[in-house]
């Protein structure tokens, strides 16, 4: 009895610290396993293209069912991967964006119902018994990795503009602590004034990058599901690193003002 | 019996009011005044040459620079990898 007792303790620990461990993954070790997963993938890709040549020239019993296992095979590695990604952006998004109190939940709670049917999906691959059925089945798979490929392209983007708006705040800080320090100083000398005259010219410049920022935000705050994500994506990317350069620009110039102050 | 108990009573009311007499004070006096007094020499430090926001402010706008390369690296691994969805049999 006490024997039995203990194996069961020992086997609650066991399947517990698996589940913790799983849960805890950073978002690096579900990206090293998504790569280990797509390299797997891609191995079969080639496997899967020589076994539909042959059924295809010899439309046979043998070649058909050699091609349906190629098929399986290929469709269960591609839900491998596929939750790969799905679990490594659902990591990513809560990691960046403090997902308890975001307002992006949303998405964490999408890319949950698609692991949902990714799981799902990972049990009925083994069953399918037809080239017909892999195929339905490969169609829903398709719909449902768009979804999950379009948060994924959202997720890029809030994250790349969330860090460009951090920048933006943090540089505001430093404007208004410039603007103060300048303020104080009453001399009337060549190098105040020209101090004060690039401040402000750098100020308008930092207006100029707030509006691209904002607008870029509110490219990704207006679209609908069935919108091309990926091009606002690329285009969110162009303003952002149009920014960059921009503050990158502002900072040496506040750094060229504060050692002119020394 | 009621001279007793009136006599019980009694004495239980003066026992109460000869120790609530003697308990202590619940605020302690202090022996100095509460003011303190105010100094008669004011002290004035040297004027300052350099601002002191300045070396602060510096140590800011080298973080700010620190996060903007960070910023310049696109995280690529966060675009969608490219599957097969079709058998290719039509």
């Amino acid at each position: 009895m006490k024997k039995a007792a203990l194996f069961f303790t020992l086997l609650f620990f066991l399947f517990f610290a698996k589940t913790a461990s799983a849960a805890d993954k950073s978002n690096d070790e579900l990206y090293q396993e998504l790569l280990q997963n797509y390299r797997r993938y891609q191995g079969l890709v080639e496997p899967f293209n020589i076994q539909r040549s042959r059924h295809l020239t010899y439309q046979s019993v043998a070649t058909q069912a050699d091609f349906l296992d190629a098929a399986k095979n290929l469709a269960s590695a591609e839900v491998e991967a596929i939750i790969s990604y799905t679990s490594f952006i659902r990591t990513y998004l809560a990691q960046a964006t403090q997902i308890l109190n975001y307002k992006e939940n949303y998405l964490y709670v999408m890319l949950d119902d698609e692991l949902v049917y990714l799981s799902s999906a990972k049990s009925n691959v083994g069953s399918l018994s037809s080239l017909s059925d892999t195929q339905s089945f490969l169609d829903e798979l398709s719909s449902h990795y768009k979804k999950i490929s379009q948060i994924g392209y959202q997720v890029k983007s809030l994250v790349e503009i969330g860090s460009a708006e951090k920048t933006l705040e943090n540089i505001k800080i430093e404007t208004g602590k410039i603007e103060n320090l300048l303020g104080e100083i009453k001399e009337e000398d060549a190098k105040i004034y020209a101090a004060k005259e690039k401040f402000s010219s750098l100020k308008k410049e930092l207006q100029t990058v707030e509006e691209l920022i904002n607008k870029a935000g509110n490219k990704l705050k207006n679209t609908s599901k069935d919108s091309n994500f990926e091009g606002i994506s690329k285009g969110i990317r162009e303003s952002v690193d149009q920014s960059i350069t921009a503050f990158g620009s502002i900072v040496s110039g506040y750094q060229n003002i504060v050692s002119s102050l020394k | 019996m009621i001279f007793l108990t009136v006599a019980f009573i009694s004495g239980v009311v003066i026992l109460i009011l000869f120790f609530q007499k003697r308990l202590p004070e619940t605020s302690i006096n202090l022996p100095f005044p509460k003011s303190s007094p105010t100094p008669t020499i004011v002290l004035s430090g040297p004027a300052l040459t350099i601002a002191p926001q300045l070396p602060g402010l510096n140590d800011d706008l080298t973080a700010i620079e620190q996060d903007l390369e960070k910023m310049k690296k696109e995280d690529v691994r966060l675009v969608p990898p490219t599957f097969i969805f079709n058998l290719g049999l039509k």
